[in-house]
């Protein structure tokens, strides 16, 4: 078996104004051990929605969540906790995701505490402390509290503390997206090291598009709570098939004046996904979307290579 | 024509822990229908500069100490504290800010009044700024709505009925609607997403032409400079590093810090195994050094960054660094005499 | 370029470090008491607060007289030497009486209001933490009693169970109960949107442990803050009922009793009525500057 985690047709459902928003809807993925999923999507595409799913901070609808084999999906919360040393979460704002009245050392000892690891309050601090060291947060920093630290010292504890519990599949909910550049490359520079030394697999939520692309083994585009691409990233950034994934590409912007590529403007808005009826739901947003998008809902089909897609004619614009 | 001229701007914030200098010595020109990119990351200054020049700065705490800004010749600050009370220089820079300036928030949520028709709000600043008539003002308004791709016919909606960009793009269509001069956006595209982003700096970069507007675009983001800037200057610990076009900085970037930058930044393009980062924080703007402020992350650095501040020197046209190194390599390169070319002088 | 390390930027550089390190730890409390030292107006507050307690703590040794020493002869005088304050038409000195009164309005201001967050604010962080229906039936009950002043419910109260120090307290806990449970449901209910609360549940903590660990200590502040306010209405309230009679009854010296009883001799003695007065005034003064420098103090917003 390959997959640490197998999600198979989740679905997450809020009742909103005037109807049910689908804010997951029919999701499935798999993430290999020692891999990373990368997610990517605009606001309001379900991502996050859909790794505090897995997490179980909030309840599925319906469908699948299998960890390591296991299913989860409606376990109880009391069978759920054995499982949480297992599976971690990073947040993005490590500022309001810290308790602001916990020290340092108490905020990385927290898990540690929860599931009583230790005996000793020695045994602890060295643990705390060997921690702090693989995050690389200077010791001197053991008593201080978040206030007093920078973004990227303050997202280095919330990885401290994901990492406690020696887990096998840590969820990164935008980990960089409030970081400045030169920060945001040391976290995902610990974030890759880490992965490498404790074998860990990770789903890496993001819209940044190129740090997804520089940390994810697949990456899969998630549209207004559906997923539209889904492939490696080689594949992916080689071959990009969906016309969602490719406005997504264009319209970033690139430090460098040096091959630039023609933008390919989308009309439109992001909507909600509330009572959404059967149809591809980028249509409204599509150049080249036909009356066949309006009228039924594409499939995630593979086209080759395992890399699926969600277009009715995935075939015809991209001329395969 | 330059439409907004800064001269060695310094900035302090006077707090009970002590003073912070956000802005030392910031000097930069724009032109009429030019667009200056200024860059840096947080706490470097870079929205400081945007309410000095709007004379938005927190009071009592922050201060201009030193420097002028010229908005189409006109000085628009004044250091000492007793004229500042004076109404009329009130006045005077309260009918600028809207009609010879214009600003574009970061968040579109708070700049807008949520209790007020989003048609009324750009009504009201062209009622405010210029001489026409409740009638004419609204039909003014409408325009400028229809030009900042928003129909006409929302002019009754509140601001909650909008979503981000479309909010977005009220606000820059009540930023415009005096035909201002000068245009501040302070990170406009950084709440938005990106398909939006694009569609927003499309926008402004078209009104930019037609309105023939100087803009001041502040961001964090390399790439959106590359895309909607003529010039760049990358702004560290309230100090311009390096300034120039954009041809010069993405092309030709010296300054370490600015290769810094770009070295930690994931390409699109390029297949990077690892990033490369600098370590330490940007040096606290209570306790700035004596000596080069980029000098404990520098990886160039020697003991004569650590002995003394290095200026803003020019090392070909229009193309400007403050490091020792690169000024010597100038000067050995002119094999003249110490001769170093400032800015504004 | 070759990369020039001479010793002295290594100097340079180990000076730097020296100067970074150790970090001095600075904790959440130590800020906001940084913070309070830095208000003028709060720190007078407290430093009055902390004088009437220790007034009150030590009234034996600090009164000249005893509270109901009735000296016949010298009634109604007007302040001098040997009565600071004067006497009242019993002839006991009101200096005497003021300071023993406080006694008595500082326990039941203090103990009223602990009471009251004791019962409502429990009810009230139950109903936020659970959410829900507990929560629409626990602030259902809670309206109920609300929809009453809770003045005329104060009086209600000490008219059925009659005077006493104990029935006042009763009766002022019971009718500010309500508002004090909406207080702490309001404070802890902002701190539940917080991330760190999910971080929490992420983490596997126990809802005891999240309400415990994380809810309460960052609800403290506006919790603490309100209760500096409460004691103030509570003061005041025990002077109310005691000045209509409902409250303490002569001859213990309580300011409102007081000021009561010397309403009568308004015109020929106001010291009657001043003194106590002023008592009741600086007090409560004191506690609603020391309150706000606090509100201030512990508001995140302003760090």
């Amino acid at each position: 078996m390959n997959e640490i985690l197998q999600v198979k047709n989740l679905k997450k459902y809020f009742p909103a104004a005037g109807g049910t928003l689908h804010a997951v809807d029919d999701v499935t993925l798999s993430i290999n051990y020692g891999e990373t999923m990368g997610v990517v999507g605009e606001s309001g595409c379900g991502k996050s929605t859909l790794g505090k799913t897995i997490l179980r901070l909030i309840q599925p609808t319906a469908g699948e969540i299998l960890f390591e084999g296991q299913d989860i999906t409606f376990i109880d919360q009391k069978k759920f906790k054995a499982l949480r040393p297992k599976m971690q979460m990073i947040f993005q704002d490590p500022m309001s995701s810290l308790n602001p009245r916990m020290s340092v050392s108490q905020q990385i000892a927290e898990p540690l505490c929860i599931f009583k690891v230790f005996d000793s309050r020695e045994a602890l601090y060295n643990r705390v402390l060997e921690l702090m060291d693989t995050v690389g947060l200077a010791r001197r920093y053991f008593d201080t509290y978040p206030h007093e630290l920078d973004g990227g010292r303050r997202q280095r504890i919330g990885i401290a503390r994901a990492l406690a519990l020696n887990p096998k599949l840590i969820i990164c909910d935008e980990p960089v997206s409030a970081l400045d550049v030169l920060i945001q490359a040391q976290i995902l520079n610990l974030l890759q090291d880490l992965q490498k030394e404790h074998g860990l697999s990770y789903m890496f939520i993001t819209h940044n598009l190129s740090v997804v692309k520089h940390i994810s083994n697949t990456i899969c585009v998630m549209y207004l709570g559906q997923i539209v691409e889904l492939c490696n990233t080689k594949e992916l950034f080689g071959k990009t098939l969906h016309p969602y994934t490719q406005a997504l590409l264009s319209a970033i912007p690139i430090p460098s004046l040096k091959n630039r590529r023609e933008k390919m403007l989308l009309k439109g808005e992001l909507s909600s996904p509330v009572n959404p009826k059967d149809a591809c739901r980028f249509a409204p947003r599509c150049p080249y979307a036909k009356e066949a998008c309006h009228n039924s809902s594409p499939e995630l089909v593979d086209v080759g290579g395992s890399h699926k897609v969600a277009c009715h004619f995935v075939k015809e614009i991209n001329g395969i | 024509m330059t439409a907004l001229e800064i001269k060695n701007l310094v900035v302090h914030y006077e707090t009970p822990e002590g003073v912070a200098e956000a802005v030392n010595n910031v000097s930069l020109s724009i032109s009429s229908g030019e667009t200056l990119g200024l860059v840096g990351e947080t706490g470097a200054g870079k929205t400081t500069i945007a309410l000095t020049i709007m004379g938005l700065l927190p009071r009592p705490a922050g201060r201009v100490i030193k420097g002028e800004i010229l908005v189409n010749g006109e000085n628009v600050v004044e250091t000492s504290r007793r004229k500042r009370k004076l109404h009329s220089k009130d006045k005077m820079l309260r009918k600028l800010r809207g009609s010879s300036m214009g600003m574009i928030f970061q968040d579109p949520m708070s700049a807008l009044n949520p209790v007020m028709r989003v048609g009324d709000q750009i009504t009201e600043v062209i009622r405010l700024h210029g001489n026409m008539s409740r009638s004419q003002s609204v039909k003014r308004a409408k325009e400028m709505m229809e030009l900042v791709g928003i129909s006409s016919v929302r002019y009754n909606d509140y601001p909650h009925e909008f979503s981000g960009g479309m909010k977005q793009r009220i606000v820059i269509a009540m930023a415009l609607a005096c035909n201002p001069g000068v245009l501040i956006a302070d990170e406009p595209t950084t709440a938005l997403d990106v398909t939006i982003q694009a569609q927003v700096l499309e926008l402004m970069n078209e009104l930019k032409r037609k309105f023939n507007t100087a803009l001041l675009m502040i961001t964090h983001d390399l790439g959106v400079v590359a895309d909607i800037c003529d010039k760049c200057a990358v702004l560290y610990a309230g100090e311009i590093m390096e300034y120039g076009t954009v041809e010069h900085i993405f092309n030709n970037p010296r300054h370490p810090y600015t290769l810094a930058l770009f070295n930690a930044l994931p390409s699109l393009d390029k297949d990077v195994e690892r990033l490369k980062s600098i370590s330490g924080l940007m040096s606290d703007n209570m306790n700035l050094p004596t000596y080069c402020t980029f000098y404990e992350r520098c990886d160039k650095r020697c003991q004569r960054c650590s002995e003394g501040d290095p200026v803003l020197t020019q090392i070909e046209p229009g193309h400007f660094v403050k490091c020792f190194h690169l000024a010597q390599e100038q000067e050995d390169k002119a094999n003249t005499p110490a001769s170093e070319v400032l800015l504004n002088e | 370029m070759a990369k020039l390390y001479t010793p002295a930027m290594a100097a340079i550089d180990r000076k730097r470090a020296k100067h970074k390190g150790p970090v001095k730890q600075s904790t959440p409390a130590r800020e906001a008491w940084k913070r309070l030292k830095r208000n003028r107006l709060a720190i007078v507050g407290m430093v009055i607060l902390i004088l009437l307690i220790l007034t009150a703590v030590f009234a034996d040794v600090l009164a000249p007289y005893e509270f109901d020493e009735q000296m016949l002869k010298e009634r109604n005088q007007t302040p001098s030497r040997a009565h600071l304050m004067g006497t009242d038409n019993y002839g006991r000195d009101i200096l005497s009486r003021v300071i023993f009164g406080a006694r008595i309005s500082l326990p039941i201001g203090f103990l009223s209001v602990i009471i009251a967050f004791a019962v409502g604010g429990t009810l009230g962080a139950i109903a936020a933490f659970n959410g829900g229906k507990v929560d629409n039936y626990i602030m259902r009950i809670m309206d109920i009693f609300q929809s009453i002043p809770p003045m005329l419910m104060a009086i209600a109260i000490a008219a059925s169970l009659g005077n006493g120090a104990v029935n006042l307290v009763l009766a002022i806990s019971i009718s500010t109960m309500p508002a004090r449970s909406r207080i702490v449901r309001a404070a802890i209910l902002t701190v539940k949107q917080n991330d760190y609360i999910e971080s929490a549940r992420a983490m596997g903590a126990s809802s005891r442990r999240q309400l415990i660990k994380y809810m309460l200590p960052n609800a403290i502040g506006t919790i603490l803050t309100s209760f500096t306010f409460s004691v103030a209405t509570a003061i005041l309230t025990v002077s109310s009922l005691s000045y209509i009679g409902l409250g303490i009854t002569a001859p213990t010296p309580e300011w409102g009793s007081m000021l009561s009883a010397g309403k009568e001799f308004m015109r020929q003695a106001p010291h009657v009525l001043i003194f106590p007065g002023l008592m009741i005034m600086i007090t409560v003064l004191a506690l609603n500057l020391f309150g706000d420098g606090l509100r201030d103090a512990l508001d995140p917003r302003l760090q």
